[in-house]
């Protein structure tokens, strides 16, 4: 007869962020950005709306704007890391092992550098675009 | 919480605001307004409506039915 383990899964439910803040502080902003930008992203795009049909909300629309550029920041950077660590086969940003770092290298030729400084790129274009809105954009 | 096919349209709103909002930059310090900056703001506000749809599902609803799994 056949006898299955229950599985128990230890990390809890997923929707209480909290508990990364204890370990993973990277993690519990993302993640608590992410809950804030799920109802501020659709009422931006109301806001966008209401924009383009009543005149004289420009400068609302720059705050707005600026909010969200703030709060999208850190899902930003998580979301190009990781596309970073798919790329590089969990080289970059991954926690392999060092055995298996060093047979992943040889396999595949990859050298994490680039697929590193990657994200770290995009996010200086990022900041750049947040201060040439702020400076130049006049809606 | 586990993937789902329609989790995909939420990394594409993750990656797409930025971008077009990085757009949106580019067109201020080029001078660009008019017709194109208001299409562009309206797939700005897509993009967001997309994005914010996606992930109430994400995070409120996919799964709930099964939350005993998770907590046991």
């Amino acid at each position: 007869m056949e006898s299955r383990k229950r599985l128990t899964d230890l990390r809890g439910p997923q929707s209480r962020i909290g508990r990364l803040l204890s370990f993973y502080f990277e993690g519990w902003l993302h993640m608590f950005t992410n809950r804030v930008m799920v109802f501020l992203s659709l009422l931006y795009a109301a806001f966008i709306v209401v924009y383009l049909l009543v005149p004289g909300l420009g400068t609302p629309l720059k705050i707005v704007t600026a909010a969200v550029w703030v709060l999208w920041t850190p899902q930003f950077f998580e979301a190009l890391k990781a596309l970073a660590l798919v790329g590089s086969r969990g080289l970059a940003f991954g926690h392999l092992n060092e055995e298996f770092a060093h047979l992943y290298r040889a396999r595949y030729r990859k050298h994490p550098g680039p697929y590193t400084a990657f994200p770290f790129v995009v996010l200086a274009g990022w900041i750049a675009g947040f201060v040439v809105m702020l400076l130049r954009w006049f809606p | 919480m586990k993937a789902s096919p329609i989790m995909f349209l939420e990394y594409l709103g993750m990656l797409g605001v930025p971008a077009l909002l990085v757009v949106l930059a580019v067109f201020s310090l080029a001078g660009i307004a008019g017709a194109a900056r208001t299409v562009l703001l309206l797939l700005i506000a897509a993009d967001c409506l997309v994005y914010g749809a996606v992930s109430l599902r994400t995070v409120y609803l996919h799964g709930r039915g099964n939350r005993a799994a998770h907590t046991r």
